[in-house]
Order: C-alpha cells, then sequence, then structure tokens
C-alpha cells in the first residue's frame, strides 16, 4: 500500500502540473518483491514436475519514476518573448542558482527582460530572474530594443528603436543524450546529476529543420484522461489491497479466539 | 478404542495422540489455508506490476492411514483379538505447489520507447503432457546468471547498455548485452533494433519447454530449475509472438476471482477453527470430567 501512495503521488503532481508550460509526466514502474522459500515437504518425489518447496512472496514495489519526455501540444501566446522547443529532447541552457556551476537547463520557453544596473541592456531571464545562456555568455540586448526576434534555429535579433537590426547571439539549446539523468530541480528547471559525467548526458544540439517557435510555449504533455485513469486503477488497488489486510487480521483474530 | 495402524511409512505428523486425531488434521488444514492466503494476496499487491504472473496454490492431502478396529470374537469363553480394516483417513493437506500461471496478460499502452512487451498467439501448452510452455526476455544478473523476465519496463544505463528497471541486462540472441547507446532505437515485432537506422541486433527471447519449473526470485525475475531446453523462441516454428515498443504488459491478475478465493478462504479457515474449538471442547471433557469424583 506504501507503494500505491506513491503512485499516488505521482499522479497527483501530473496533474497539478498539466497546465504548466513544458513539464514532462513522470510514470511509476514496478516490480515485485523477493520471495522466500519454503520447505514444505521433506522427501521430494520423482514424479514431480515442479520445483521443490513453495514460494511466499513478499509484495511489490516502486523501482523507478520515470520522465516521459513526448513532445507537448504547442499554443500560440503571441508573446514575443514565449519561445517552444518543437523537438524532443531539447534544452534551454539557464545559469545556475546565483551564478553557481552547475549549469541548469530548462524546457519552458517563458522568458522576460530584465533590466541590468546601470542601464547598460537587458537580459533575457525566466521567470526566476537566471539568465538564459547563448554561446556567448548570458543573452544582453541593447538598452534600447524595440522588439525581439528570434528565428526558428534559435539565432536572437534585436530591433533597435531607429528600425536597425542588431544580432545578438544565438540561444544555447542543447540536446539531452540520456534524459533519463536528468535531475528536476524545481521551477521548471532540470540538472544533470553531479555524480555523472555532464557530456553524457547533455551534448551539443545538431541543426535539423526548425527548432525554436517564437510567440509560442509548450503544454505539458500530461494527458489528464490518461492519469484519471490510473488515479482510479491505484485506488482500487489501495482498496483491494486494504481488504486484504483486513482478512489478514481477521484471521489472526480468529486464531486468537480459538480458545 | 481404535488402533490407527500406519500403511505408508511416511509419518508427517509426530506424537500424535491416539484419540482426537483430527485436531491436527484441523490445524493443518489451518496452516495450509494461511499460505494459500499468503499467496492470494501477494498476487493483490502485484496487479500493478507489469508481466507479473498470478500464482496459483494446489492443496495436497497428506498420506492417508488405514484404520483398524480391534475387537474381540468370542469362542468357548475365549477372547481372540481380531483386526478388521474399516476404511481409510486423511491425515491432513498442506500446500504443495505455489505456480505462475503463464497466461497472457492485458497490453497497455505507454509513451516510453523503452517500453517492450511480448504478445504471445495461443497458450504454448505441449499437446503430450499438457503442461505450459512460455516465452520470456533473457537477461542477466548482477552475479552473471542468467535470469528470464516478462517486465518489459527497461531503460537504458549510463554507458547505453538496455536494462530492466530493477539494473539486470537485456541479453540479445547471442547472449551479449545490448548497447544501443545514447539514442532513441526502435524494436520491431520480430525483435530487431535499429539504432539511427542501422541494425544493431535482436533481443533474445528464450522458449521455456516447461514453464513449471521456472521459479521466481523477486524484481520480475525467473530462475529455471533443473536441466529444461531452452532454446531461442524465434527458431521455434509453432511459437507465434510479437515485440511491441511502447506497449507494457499488465499483470495477469484476475481480480474477481483472486476476491472471491480470499474470501472461500476465510471463510475455510473460520471452518476449521470452529472444528479445533469443538476438539478442545471435549478434550476438556475428558481431562477434567471423566473419572471426577464428587
Amino acid at each position: 500500500m506504501g507503494q500505491l501512495q506513491k503512485r499516488l503521488d505521482t499522479i497527483a503532481n501530473n496533474l497539478a502540473n498539466s497546465d504548466t508550460a513544458g513539464y514532462k509526466k513522470r510514470q511509476a514502474k514496478f516490480s515485485d518483491l523477493l520471495y522466500q522459500q519454503i520447505q514444505n515437504q521433506p522427501n521430494a518425489e520423482p514424479t514431480k514436475t515442479t520445483p521443490a518447496g513453495i514460494r511466499v512472496g513478499s509484495g511489490a514495489r516502486i523501482t523507478a519514476t520515470t520522465q516521459v519526455l513526448t513532445q507537448g501540444p504547442i499554443k500560440a501566446t503571441d508573446r514575443s518573448l514565449d519561445l517552444a522547443l518543437l523537438a524532443e529532447n531539447l534544452l534551454f541552457e539557464i545559469q545556475g542558482n546565483n551564478g553557481e556551476t552547475p549549469t541548469q537547463y530548462t524546457r519552458s520557453g517563458a522568458f522576460y527582460l530584465s533590466p541590468l544596473p546601470n542601464d547598460s541592456g537587458l537580459s533575457l531571464v525566466t521567470a526566476d530572474g537566471r539568465s538564459v545562456m547563448g554561446y556567448n555568455g548570458p543573452i544582453v540586448l541593447p538598452p534600447d530594443t524595440k522588439s525581439i526576434e528570434i528565428d526558428d534555429q534559435g539565432v536572437v535579433q534585436a530591433v533597435l528603436a531607429d528600425g536597425t537590426r542588431a544580432g545578438v547571439d544565438s540561444l544555447k539549446i542543447v540536446t539531452a543524450l540520456k534524459p533519463q539523468f536528468l535531475l528536476s530541480t524545481g521551477d521548471n528547471t532540470l540538472q544533470v546529476d553531479p555524480e555523472m559525467n555532464a557530456d553524457l548526458i547533455v551534448g551539443a544540439y545538431a541543426p535539423q529543420g526548425p527548432v525554436v517557435q517564437q510567440g509560442a510555449l509548450e503544454q505539458s504533455n500530461v494527458d489528464v484522461g490518461q492519469e484519471m485513469v490510473q488515479l482510479l486503477e491505484t485506488q482500487r488497488a489501495f482498496q483491494l489491497n486494504a481488504k486484504s489486510i483486513s482478512y489478514a487480521n481477521d484471521m489472526m483474530g480468529i486464531v486468537n479466539s480459538i480458545r | 478404542m481404535k488402533n490407527l495402524y500406519n500403511k505408508t511409512t511416511k509419518i508427517l505428523i509426530l506424537g500424535v495422540p491416539p484419540v482426537f486425531k483430527g485436531f491436527y488434521t484441523a490445524a493443518s488444514g489451518m496452516l495450509a489455508l494461511q499460505r494459500r492466503q499468503e499467496m492470494l494476496t501477494n498476487n493483490i499487491a502485484n496487479i500493478n506490476t507489469p508481466g507479473y504472473k498470478a500464482d496459483q496454490a494446489s492443496m495436497r492431502s497428506f498420506p492417508s492411514m488405514l484404520l483398524n478396529e480391534m475387537s474381540g470374537t468370542g469362542f468357548f469363553g475365549n477372547n481372540t483379538p481380531e483386526k478388521k480394516q474399516i476404511g481409510s483417513i486423511s491425515t491432513g493437506v498442506y500446500a504443495q505447489d505455489v505456480t505462475p500461471l503463464f497466461v497472457q496478460g492485458d497490453l497497455q499502452q505507454t509513451d516510453l520507447y523503452t517500453d517492450l512487451s511480448l504478445v504471445q498467439q495461443g497458450g504454448f501448452i505441449n499437446e503430450e503432457t499438457g503442461r505450459p510452455s512460455s516465452i520470456l526476455f533473457t537477461v542477466e544478473n548482477q552475479n552473471g546468471e542468467t535470469r528470464y523476465t516478462r517486465n518489459g519496463s527497461f531503460s537504458v544505463d549510463d554507458i547505453g547498455n538496455l536494462v530492466t528497471s530493477t539494473g539486470e541486462f537485456v541479453l540479445d540472441v547471442n547472449g551479449e548485452r545490448i548497447n544501443v547507446g545514447a539514442n532513441q532505437f526502435k524494436v520491431d515485432d520480430q525483435g530487431y533494433i535499429t539504432v539511427n537506422g542501422a541494425q544493431q541486433g535482436r533481443i533474445g527471447i528464450a522458449f521455456i519447454e516447461e514453464a513449471n519449473m521456472l521459479v521466481k526470485e523477486g524484481s520480475g525475475l525467473y530462475r529455471l530449475e533443473g536441466a529444461g531446453a531452452v532454446g531461442q523462441a524465434y527458431d521455434n516454428p509453432n511459437v507465434n509472438f510479437q515485440v511491441r515498443q511502447g506497449f507494457i504488459e499488465r499483470s495477469n491478475v484476475n481480480i474477481e476471482e483472486t476476491m472471491v478465493n480470499m474470501m472461500n478462504t476465510f471463510r475455510a479457515f473460520e471452518a476449521n477453527q470452529k472444528v479445533l474449538q469443538a476438539y478442545d471442547r471435549s478434550m476438556e471433557k475428558a481431562v477434567n470430567e471423566i473419572g471426577r469424583i464428587g
């Protein structure tokens, strides 16, 4: 039942994030527990066609909650700072917490502009204020930028007040080679497990077709209908296991009341 | 007084008092039913485990004993003891076997390309012996031994090997570990693995002739006891199956049947308790009241 509780938590988290842009749902994987071998016959019979003894199982457990990284639906928002990644396994690179390593990654492209001190420019940041990285460091737009244009390969251009365009940088987009080894660090960010070699997990992105769409956001890939069905399944399994406990309890009560 | 005459040499209950034989029989009944209930509870706990095969228990009666009646025939005033057989009595019951039921479970579509499942067409019952055979994935455990599993919830480890969700390596037709690198791979319904358009290998699917000799070890693994034949399922023309990617095979536990069996087991357990109580009261009378003076 404890494992079912964890599954319920996973489903609840998925449902709570069904509207979060860029969220990737998690699935719980089950496995059965060890079996205890009981010798129930002291002498094996030669005509027996099954292995000796009986095995009593001890239940089930959750072995992993894997992230399912399928592409979520793209919703057009017409906001020029909303970006959606169009292929699976691609991520934006953002600066780590308080400028420290390790770097973090995100799938959610809802960005904002934050003015730098001394009016030296506008930096492209996430909702928490962390800079979005380009190939030459954090992306900083000139202070007199009127609007921003990002093409489908992630090249950022600032349109200045006088109508001229200034190339700024290219968004640093990386490929998650082994996405199942990325840890969720909250606020839509992902991080490489510090014990693993980062080069094996995240690699440079090889351009192939349109990658970024400006003015759109990728929605969560949670299928609410599917999650509700799993929720009902988990509830039923919970009830059945509770009934098993109740039977075991009653049987012990019967033994106790023999005399 | 009845004198019990033991027919077989295998006595499974020692120190049986000659009078209330049924006392230990009822106790053995309770123990056997308790094993059965444990097995049913384990089945219920595993209704969400992919590839889980429901266990079935078989109960067996202990070897029967013959009952003889000692009586005397009077003849010219002599009493010649004579033994007369009056039938046999079973001395109890025990849970003899817990065997997995190798019936195909339902398929559930997941969105993970690392989930594989086996879909067998037909029940694979051996016609001569009536015993089932089965097909399973071959895996290598941490000690390098070969194990089998139906749980196709695989994933890829950090060096690119295809592994189960508990870390065993999935083997190909040659018994080697499968390395798919960092990329997405495709598996077709005959088990051929394609990585980036190039064929990489073939998933090893073992055909176990005597499925009843498979022993559950936990974590979805089966071990083959005895020297049964293990061949690749692809080579066997009578075996029709498919490998489906993106699906997992659900547990084949039948919930309604299991719950009904649990109810029956519980009531039988209760009935055995009543038998024990009846013997207890009889013995109480025998011990405390027979021969009491005053």
